[in-house]
């Protein structure tokens, strides 16, 4: 792994706007959803109130459920404007600290939608609860999203994906194993090589565990 | 005659509350979280409109809809989506959907485009029982 500084690098403009433009397209999505739900349930209000004025009798139960479904979308609304206000800030420093578990569990969320799609559910495994790491947090999340975009890709049918994390020697390292089937060498070396500028970045660097047909995103702590 | 509707979404709470509304208007309405069990049901029902989310677990809803007509080409699907796009919605069409809706979707706007899907189906099921007459009336002496 290169030990010098972060890489001065150009990153092709275009590659961060499309990154950024995918992650706010599914975050609209997201909201889109949220707001179809407490639309409808506003809506079954006003169907309710004209129904009661022709003699039906409501519960004050019935309004309850209504009220606790909107409640619950509301507040699913705030974790999902919260994910995308972090997002937005990633660009405020070139360098920081951060947390990266609670960094990449926000990217899981944020690709969640688009990973069911394609079939693909992915669970986080921490060694260590609290893992602090100094890089590019913009283009840390880059090439989580990217590594889970190219895992949904290649996957053909239903599957798990683990990710484990884990920090020793000042390196953190972020294990990626598909419960059934592998990663074929080929396709992962295509993918490594489009992802060299941002390695660079961040300080990281891929390791194809031949073996297991896994690979691992080590990423040297640049804190010292 | 009440109109038969099949909502598809994955999204529960929005799929447990349209329901909800539009059997308030009279219509009978099933519901399918997952598009699997989307082609169970047309196997066994008749709707008069199928009411398709876009994005679905496993399954892209452009999918969902091409299996449904290569099996009933006559069904009448109104796409339904949280993020349309012209191009996603262009292919929709080509598809044969009927119409394409964004979320949050105007109820009204919806009844409408369900009625239509059922006057669209009537009409289909006409004009198949017409050649079917033909066919009786060329192939039998009478």
């Amino acid at each position: 792994m290169n030990d010098s500084k972060i890489s001065s690098n150009i990153f092709p403009l275009e590659d961060s706007l499309k990154f950024s433009g995918r992650v706010t397209a599914s975050i609209s999505h997201d909201l889109k959803n949220v707001l179809a739900i407490i639309n409808e349930n506003a809506g079954l209000l006003q169907d309710l109130s004209l129904m009661m004025q022709e003699g039906l009798f409501l519960s004050p139960q019935k309004l309850n459920v209504i009220a606790n479904k909107i409640e619950n979308q509301v507040s699913r609304a705030n974790d999902i404007i919260s994910r995308l206000n972090q997002f937005a800030h990633s660009v405020d420093e070139d360098i920081r600290e951060f947390d990266v578990v609670q960094v990449i569990e926000c990217m899981i969320k944020i690709f969640d939608r688009i990973g069911r799609a394609k079939g693909l559910n992915i669970e986080l495994i921490k060694q260590i609860e609290l893992i602090k790491i100094k890089t590019n947090l913009f283009y840390f999340q880059f090439i989580i999203w990217d590594c889970l975009d190219f895992i949904a890709k290649s996957i053909n049918k239903e599957n798990i994906l683990i990710l484990s994390v884990n920090f020793t020697d000042n390196i953190f390292y972020i294990n990626f194993i598909l419960k059934s089937g592998s990663f074929e060498e080929e396709s992962f070396n295509a993918f490594f090589n489009n992802e060299k500028i941002i390695l660079e970045k961040i300080m990281g660097d891929f390791i194809f565990n031949i073996r297991e047909k896994s690979f691992i995103l080590a990423i040297k702590n640049s804190h010292n | 005659m009440a109109q038969k509707v099949l909502l598809v979404d994955d999204e529960q709470d929005f799929v447990e509350v349209l329901q909800e509304r539009l059997e308030n208007r009279g219509m009978t309405v099933q519901t399918s979280l997952t598009p699997q069990k989307v082609f169970d049901k047309i196997q066994h029902e008749n709707y008069d409109a199928i009411i398709l989310d876009l994005q679905m677990p496993e399954m892209d809803g452009l999918t969902v809809l091409q299996e449904i007509l290569k099996v009933h080409p006559e069904m009448q699907v109104i796409i339904l989506t949280g993020h349309a796009t012209v191009d996603k919605g262009i292919k929709a069409m080509k598809l044969g959907a009927l119409d394409l809706i964004e979320k949050p979707v105007d109820i009204n706007l919806l009844i409408e485009k369900i009625k239509t899907a059922e006057a669209n189906k009537m009409l289909i099921l006409d004009e198949k029982m017409e050649n079917i007459m033909k066919d009786l009336m060329i192939n039998k002496s009478w």
